[in-house]
């Protein structure tokens, strides 16, 4: 992501337009207070942020809307915001519109379609931020949030009075909580935590639950396991005491109780022997054909009842389709020529439905409709007829089974015989389930592999999601930026260029690494120090995120990066109306100018075209070619400046 | 696209002519009234899909505040299978034109774009249509859906936001 251009809208709907160079160093030079800085703040705006920190005065009184239009690889994105109400610092509503070719649109045409949020998650996926969690230590109390388009701000300005703060490093890093945001999400942003982490962590989640259940079953089964023997054992005495087991054996081992009661199983009960006049068999026929009729019954009613169903769901459907054709009815006049078509008069192939064949349709349905309705009365009343019958049978059974009663009370001794039979039966029953729960053996040894495997796979996850290979490969991609640091130190001579240079990640600062002491940033001496400490470690991210094709959108703005180099406020604000250089305090600061400048196109050619630079500066550079070339703009002085000088003369 | 005899008759009476151009219509008046131009011919298709499918019908939200592009990074499920129903309803989307211009209820403006004309329909009460029924909630939902697009931006940006192209 860069920039193509900055535009702004005054109220009357004049346009005006900063074009910039794609892969390339664009420079601004100009007055103070010609609105350089605001450049800066309207972009920062653009993406998404809702409170607007664009200076007051002149700019806030004339421009209406603020847009930036942002080149992502063959794509652009246009994007605009009005500026924020009255008594207001914040706005959230956007317009934005997306195409390969996008021109810049008029006034009038700029109605918000978005608003910040959408536009934060839509930029996001844009420039490819995949769905991420930053990462917590165990034990800390931060919350666990997604990295986006906002957290990446951090890398793309240097306002004024940052680039050369021997105390902070990054844009806004002076406010509250930002220094932890930053560490929280630059490992994400330099490509330390894999892309699919969030992927792998809810597998991770969902392999341990299944883990625990296979481990609960397993309890489970382990334990009527232990249990197995000692039943086995109760109910081999319980055998031996109704004798269908031989009194005096004895068993040895768990594989003895097992034969013995496997040999019960072929049990069969003895015959009841019955007397006298005997009812039960012919009663009991009886019951049973009375039960079939009763079972009939039912079915036909649950399949009356179904078809009923049925038919009501037709009825409904068609009522659906019937209220649609009645749209037919809103039309006062028919469409007279079907056959032609409505915007070339040529004769269709194939005509449009005319009305009247469509109300042939409706009085069809209508038909059908009233069909389905008529004949439903008289299915409920035949269901009503069958569940008269239901009821009778019913009461018929209830009759015989009594009489089954009566029967079965005169015949206590037979009782006796089958009381003594339906003893052992039981006993049998549960030896045939005692010896079923045995295949619980090989079930174990499967859950066990089960949980054999997935503990592999919940290892590998592990191992995969691990924090320390997380902070390992952050240790290895710091030391790569801090070798690019060093060497870009030396180019640029810095105070302690014979020693490594090295971006500190917990203080967010560089530490210059002497033999005898570190050194950090704060205690370098000299803004030189300073602002070189900001170009190197900046620009080595940036070469990070270019070569590794990190989402980060790939620009830098640099505001007045050599305020420094100047002995007085006075000399650097007075430098454009001089252009010949001649206001340099030394020749020394001078060559360190064009040192800095030199090294800053150097970089810019090395990664281009994927990264451009942005800077706002006073000085002008008259006697170098690059930085002649790089010019936006002519330089804004006298008239000319970022708001036009015909929209501050007019009134409105 | 089949003759009407042809069609299977719930297809036919469901996605009638005469019901899919009265949706069309209540669709380029609201955008009409709220933008103060005709329809452009390609946003002319969006209107069924997003008013005859039932879920997305029903989860569209209640006021033109909620703008096209914030509802659909709120649920993107939508998107699903959008484009699969769009390209099948472009053939009822043109003949539903066909019939509303036979009729003389939609017409063409100079500049290509879709506009409504006045008085040419009775009102809604000649119709059985009560507020609970599917027609109804339809005919309200595709006055929505007008001046929501007239919304949302350029057409091509529309387009791009729902993942499809013309």
């Amino acid at each position: 992501m860069q920039i193509k251009s900055i535009t702004l809208y005054n109220s009357a709907g004049d346009k005006r337009t900063i074009d910039f160079k794609l892969g390339q160093v664009n420079i601004i030079t100009g007055d103070s207070s010609r609105g350089k800085s605001a450049l800066l703040e309207i972009v920062d705006y653009c993406l998404g942020r809702t409170e607007s920190q664009i200076p007051y005065g002149v700019i806030q009184d004339k421009v209406a809307w603020y847009a930036v239009l942002f080149q992502i690889n063959e794509n652009q994105v246009f994007i605009a915001k009005p500026k924020p109400l009255e008594n207001s610092a914040s706005q959230n509503q956007v317009y934005y519109d997306f195409g390969t070719n996008i021109l810049i649109p008029e006034l009038a045409h700029l109605e918000p379609n978005s608003n910040d949020d959408a536009i934060k998650s839509y930029l996001s996926q844009l420039i490819g931020i995949s769905p991420n969690q930053t990462i917590v230590e165990e034990g800390g109390s931060r919350q666990k949030f997604e990295t986006n388009i906002r957290h990446a701000i951090y890398y793309l300005f240097q306002k004024q009075s940052t680039i050369a703060n021997q105390g902070i490093l990054f844009h806004r890093q002076q406010e509250n909580y930002i220094p932890q945001t930053i560490k929280d999400t630059i490992p994400y942003f330099l490509g330390a935590i894999q892309e699919d982490r969030l992927k792998l962590q809810k597998e991770l989640h969902q392999a341990r639950q299944r883990l625990a259940k296979a481990l609960s079953s397993l309890k489970e089964a382990e334990s009527i396991t232990k249990k197995r023997v000692v039943i086995g054992g109760n109910l081999l005495i319980e055998a031996q005491q109704v004798g269908l087991i031989n009194s005096n054996f004895i068993a040895k081992d768990a594989s003895d109780i097992l034969d013995a009661l496997q040999s019960t199983l072929e049990w069969k009960a003895t015959e009841v022997i019955l007397t006298g006049n005997d009812q039960f068999p012919e009663l009991q026929a009886e019951v049973e054909e009375i039960r079939q009729e009763f079972k009939q019954i039912h079915e036909k009613i649950i399949a009356t009842e179904t078809f009923l169903k049925k038919e009501t769901g037709f009825s409904k459907e068609a009522n659906q389709q019937l209220l649609r054709l009645e749209s037919i009815d809103l039309f006062k006049k028919d469409n007279s020529n079907p056959h032609q078509c409505p915007f070339c008069n040529s004769i269709l192939p194939e005509s449009i439905p005319s009305l009247s064949a469509m109300k042939e349709s409706l009085i069809n349905l209508q038909n059908n409709v009233k069909n389905v309705e008529v004949s439903q009365p008289r299915l409920i009343e035949h269901i009503q007829q069958l569940k008269e019958q239901r009821e009778e049978l019913r009461l018929q059974i209830q009759e015989k089974e009594m009489a089954i009663n009566a029967a079965i009370d005169e015949q206590e001794a037979a009782q006796q015989i089958r009381d003594t039979n339906a003893h052992i039966a039981r006993i049998v029953g549960r030896i045939s389930l005692y010896i079923e729960t045995l295949e619980f053996t090989d079930e174990n040894s499967q859950i066990r592999s089960d949980i054999e495997q997935l503990r592999k796979l919940i290892a590998s996850y592990e191992e995969q999601l691990d924090v320390g290979e997380i902070k390992a490969i952050l240790a290895s991609i710091l030391n790569r930026i801090g070798q690019q640091m060093t060497e870009w130190a030396k180019r640029l001579k810095l105070e302690h260029s014979d020693s490594p240079y090295r971006f500190d990640l917990n203080n967010l600062t560089v530490i210059a690494d002497r033999p005898d002491r570190p050194i950090p940033m704060k205690r370098m001496g000299g803004g030189e120090n300073w602002l070189g400490c900001h170009l190197i470690t900046l620009l080595a991210l940036h070469k990070h995120f270019v070569e590794r094709n990190r989402p980060v959108p790939h620009f830098l703005f640099l505001d007045q990066p050599t305020q420094i180099y100047f002995p007085s406020e006075g000399g650097y604000l007075n430098l454009q109306k001089i252009p010949s250089d001649g206001n340099i305090s030394s020749s020394a600061d001078m060559e360190a100018v064009e040192r800095m400048f030199d090294f800053l196109f150097d970089v810019c050619e090395e990664l281009s075209p994927h990264f451009q630079i942005i800077i706002m500066e006073h000085a002008n550079l008259a006697n170098n070619e690059r930085f002649q070339n790089s010019l936006v703009e002519k330089p804004w002085t006298d008239g000319k400046a970022l708001i036009p000088e015909n929209w501050v003369s007019s009134q409105d | 696209m089949q003759s009407w005899e042809q069609r299977p008759f719930e297809y036919a009476n469901l996605l009638n002519p005469a019901f899919c151009s009265i949706l069309l219509r209540n669709a380029i008046k609201s955008y009409h009234t709220q933008k103060k131009q005709g329809m452009p011919y390609p946003l002319l298709f969006l209107v069924l899909p997003l008013v005859l499918h039932g879920s997305t019908r029903n989860a569209l939200p209640k006021t033109t505040v909620t703008k096209l592009h914030i509802w659909l990074q709120r649920q993107p499920e939508a998107r699903v299978g959008f484009g699969d129903r769009t390209s099948s309803l472009v053939p009822y989307t043109k003949e539903a034109l066909a019939f509303g211009m036979q009729t003389g209820i939609v017409n063409i403006c100079d500049d290509g774009n879709f506009t409504y004309v006045n008085a040419k329909l009775k009102r809604i009460l000649a119709v059985s249509w009560s507020k609970d029924t599917e027609p109804y909630s339809c005919c309200k939902k595709a006055e929505f859906v007008g001046r929501w697009l007239a919304q949302a931006g350029e057409v091509s940006t529309i387009y791009t936001m729902w993942g499809i192209c013309p």
